[in-house]
């Protein structure tokens, strides 16, 4: 989808409706919607109809009462789910757009999914520290309060995924779920080991690395002072001589990321800026679907 | 573009140098998300960073330079990629024969050689000239500032001296009369020397002798007695210690009868009578038309009757109108003075600029025959009425016989009527209009046919005469005329041009076109600046 691509997307300047496209985008592009099965609750039994899907009779009830009948849910409303946007100084890069940039369009697409299935969505807005806390309601004009604190917000400080998890995870009460946008650029081993703490306190954790083509192959031509975006240190480096060494680094970091969160059963997954929304929902929604 | 022209593009070098000068201060700076995995070679990669940016500074520079010397056509002291040299003989006069004792001139030498070159060289800058290097022979390009690069010179000993017959003059020639031609002869050896000459009548030896010549310009006078017609003379100079050029002169003579004019006028003609008589007419005066005889007339103030009977006389002749009052041919007017047109059906009268400037007045309109020299105001200033000439003055009453043109004028006025053979002294690649009732032709001294270009009125123009000797001019099997053709006498003057004057033109001989080599290295250069820019 055309009008789904980050670059074109960026040209709309409200959130909302950036969102709001998205998502309305996204539902329509898709042909069985997941949607539909497992955010909502049970509510009665109707009659099968010429037409209806097999798969979807309760058989059980077939066998006592030899007629064909078929569930009918109802949206959810107690489940609680906070999205993580990492604002610190690293999401600033991006060529066409920046991670942060990027992050906070998906994370805004992924409120307003969730409180249209009639989900509670809160928000945390973090770097080495947590900047932001907005608790999760279900109400859809909570979903303004979120876009203006999204809106606001512009990258700054370091990042500390795994302080800020620690941070959080004090005020969260309730069984939630939480979605986290960052570029993952520290310590494999004290995010993952954080991480797993929410997990351990029976949560549930989506990660999302944001992270940039240009950072993943350093496809830069000529020697440059490369300075580092959070703590300003600088390097003068020839990109063409260390690219090989760099990707290879970095594959492995990744790598880490996905064998240390497999390992503690965290769904993990890697988006580069250049994803179109829809696809980078739908990977949303296939790890959302495993979910109890 | 010449080699001191590229002084201009000189400042283009500097491009590079300011590309260079504001780049190094700029030192690419990229903000980075995390330098986790940048690896660090600052040190090495500073060396090489340093290196790599002079490496692009010399390479961007010789880069230019060398696009410039390939421009401006810079010769090198070798030869490099040569597709192939043309050799270009000088075959200019003094190239005939050289004085000294190799004897290494060429013999046939046809015209000036290198004005003929020059735009060849324009077109074939690669190439070897052979010449002696005579100053006449590069005049043009001398003149215009032309220079030729990637022409290499291989110079021939140039003559120590010469003889050469550079003019001749002759007065009328008449029949039974003795005629005297007198030649110029220039004697280059800055000596008194003594030579050979050798004076031909129709290829036969008439006189033949040992003669002394000054340094400079000596004289040769001859007198003989020819029969009348068409006769072609030569005076051959030969040194007996080496060989000259230009030592024979062409001239074509026409012995006439002498031409009897009878001027009829009431009173007696002083005026042209005066005019001419120190030429070689017979002239007389009567009064009536029956003294005409078989003679060619001027008629002065002719009346009607007169001009009746003169216009049906089977004689030649002038008539002037003067005063005279309406006639068959003419019409009396108020006193007009007016110039004439400057084109001639005269074409032996090159003084016709010079009459066209003096104001002659009239009183007769010419109203028959044809025009053939108006006045400015569109009036007739002759008019031709059969075997007539009509002149709407009389000389005996016009300020005009008191010019001295009016002499010359008068001259080829009775030529025209009386019968004419061609003959003419001409230079080399002069062209020649012949007037005739037959297309001619025209034979060159070494048997080559030339053809006229037509130009009407039964004139015909010849427009290059390539060779030296007399050219005959047939029409049908008939001889009509001679035509002398001699080298133009700048050409036997001996002046070698000088080596700063060579290298001027040539750059110097030895060395080669380094154009393509030049452009080549910078090919290389702009190669090695895109790998250096790519770290190769």
């Amino acid at each position: 989808m055309e009008l789904l691509k980050p670059e074109v997307l960026e040209k709309i300047r409200t959130l909302n409706l950036r969102a709001q496209i998205i998502v309305k985008g996204f539902l329509t592009g898709l042909h069985e919607s997941p949607y539909h099965g497992f955010s909502l609750e049970f509510k009665q039994h109707r009659p099968y109809y010429q037409g209806d899907p097999i798969n979807k009779i309760n058989w059980k009830l077939y066998a006592r009462t030899e007629r064909f009948y078929l569930k009918k849910y109802q949206a959810e409303t107690n489940l609680s789910a906070y999205i993580l946007l990492d604002k610190s100084n690293s999401m600033r890069f991006g060529e066409n757009i920046s991670k942060f940039h990027y992050a906070r369009t998906l994370a805004a697409s992924i409120a307003y999914l969730l409180l249209k299935q009639n989900d509670s969505v809160g928000l945390v807005l973090f770097d080495s520290r947590i900047e932001s806390f907005i608790p999760a309601r279900c109400r859809m004009n909570h979903l303004k309060h979120l876009f203006s604190t999204l809106s606001k917000k512009e990258p700054s400080g370091k990042t500390s995924v795994s302080d800020s998890v620690f941070e959080l995870l004090p005020l969260i009460k309730k069984r939630s779920l939480f979605i986290i946008f960052s570029d993952l650029l520290e310590d494999p081993d004290k995010v993952t080991k954080n991480i797993s703490v929410m997990k351990a306190k029976k949560h549930e954790v989506i990660v999302f690395q944001i992270l940039d083509r240009k950072e993943l192959n350093l496809t830069y031509r000529t020697e440059a002072l490369f300075r580092d975006m959070e703590d300003r240190i600088s390097i003068f480096t020839d990109p063409k001589n260390i690219r090989s060494l760099y990707k290879d680094k970095f594959e492995e970091f990744i790598l880490k990321y996905k064998t240390e969160f497999a390992a503690k059963r965290i769904d993990y997954s890697g988006i580069i800026t250049d994803t179109p929304y829809d696809k980078a929902l739908t990977k949303y929604l296939e790890k959302r679907k495993h979910l109890p | 573009m010449s080699f001191p022209s590229f002084l201009i593009l000189l400042p283009l070098i500097a491009v590079p140098i300011i590309i260079h000068l504001l780049s190094s201060r700029r030192l690419k700076k990229i903000d980075f998300p995390s330098l986790l995995f940048i690896v660090k070679n600052e040190v090495r990669l500073m060396k090489w960073f340093r290196l790599k940016r002079l490496l692009l500074l010399i390479a961007r520079i010789s880069l230019l330079v060398f696009l410039i010397l390939s421009a401006v056509n810079l010769k090198i002291p070798f030869s490099f990629f040569d597709p192939g040299k043309s050799i270009i003989l000088d075959n200019s006069p003094s190239m005939e024969k050289t004085a000294g004792k190799d004897k290494d001139g060429f013999i046939v030498p046809m015209q000036s050689g290198i004005p003929e070159f020059s735009s060849y060289f324009e077109r074939n800058p690669v190439g070897i000239l052979i010449t002696d290097a005579q100053r006449n022979a590069f005049a043009e390009i001398i003149r215009e500032k032309k220079s030729f690069y990637g022409i290499e010179i291989k110079k021939t000993s140039f003559p120590e001296g010469n003889f050469a017959v550079i003019d001749a003059v002759s007065g009328p020639s008449f029949e039974e009369e003795n005629f005297s031609v007198s030649f110029t002869v220039l004697n280059e050896y800055q000596e008194k020397r003594k030579t050979k000459f050798t004076f031909k009548s129709d290829e036969t030896v008439i006189a033949e002798d040992n003669t002394i010549l000054t340094d400079g310009k000596n004289t040769l006078d001859f007198s003989l007695s020819l029969k009348k017609g068409l006769h072609s003379l030569s005076l051959e100079l030969e040194d007996g210690k080496g060989f000259d050029f230009d030592n024979t002169y062409y001239f074509a003579v026409n012995v006439k009868s002498r031409q009897d004019v009878c001027i009829l006028s009431d009173k007696y003609p002083e005026r042209l009578t005066a005019a001419l008589s120190p030429s070689y007419f017979n002239v007389k005066w009567v009064r009536e038309i029956s003294g005409i005889k078989e003679d060619l007339f001027i008629s002065l103030n002719a009346e009607q009757k007169q001009l009746r009977d003169l216009l049906d006389s089977p004689n030649s002749g002038i008539i002037c109108l003067g005063e005279s009052e309406n006639t068959s041919i003419s019409n009396k007017i108020p006193n007009r003075i007016s110039t004439i047109v400057n084109e001639s059906f005269l074409k032996d009268f090159s003084d016709l600029k010079a009459l066209s400037q003096i104001p002659i007045s009239y009183n007769s309109l010419i109203t028959r025959g044809e025009t053939l020299i108006y006045f400015k105001n569109g009036n007739p200033f002759i008019s031709k009425l059969e075997n007539h000439l009509i002149l709407p003055f009389s000389p005996e009453e016009n300020d005009l016989s008191l010019y001295p043109i009016f002499i010359p004028f008068l001259f080829n006025l009775i030529e025209y009527l009386s019968e004419q053979s061609i003959y003419k002294n001409i230079l080399l690649d002069e062209p020649v209009t012949i007037t005739s009732s037959f297309k001619p032709e025209m034979i060159s001294p070494t048997g080559k046919k030339c053809y006229p270009l037509e130009m009407g009125n039964d004139n015909y123009i010849f427009k290059q005469t390539k060779e030296c000797g007399i050219y005959k001019i047939v029409a049908g099997n008939k001889t009509i005329g001679l035509i002398a053709v001699n080298n133009h006498p700048s050409e036997s003057e001996l002046e070698s041009l000088s080596d700063d004057e060579l290298q001027y033109i040539f750059g110097g001989s030895g060395l080669s076109n380094g154009s393509s080599l030049f452009l080549i290295i910078a090919l290389l250069c702009f190669v090695l600046t895109f790998l250096i820019e790519r770290k190769i």
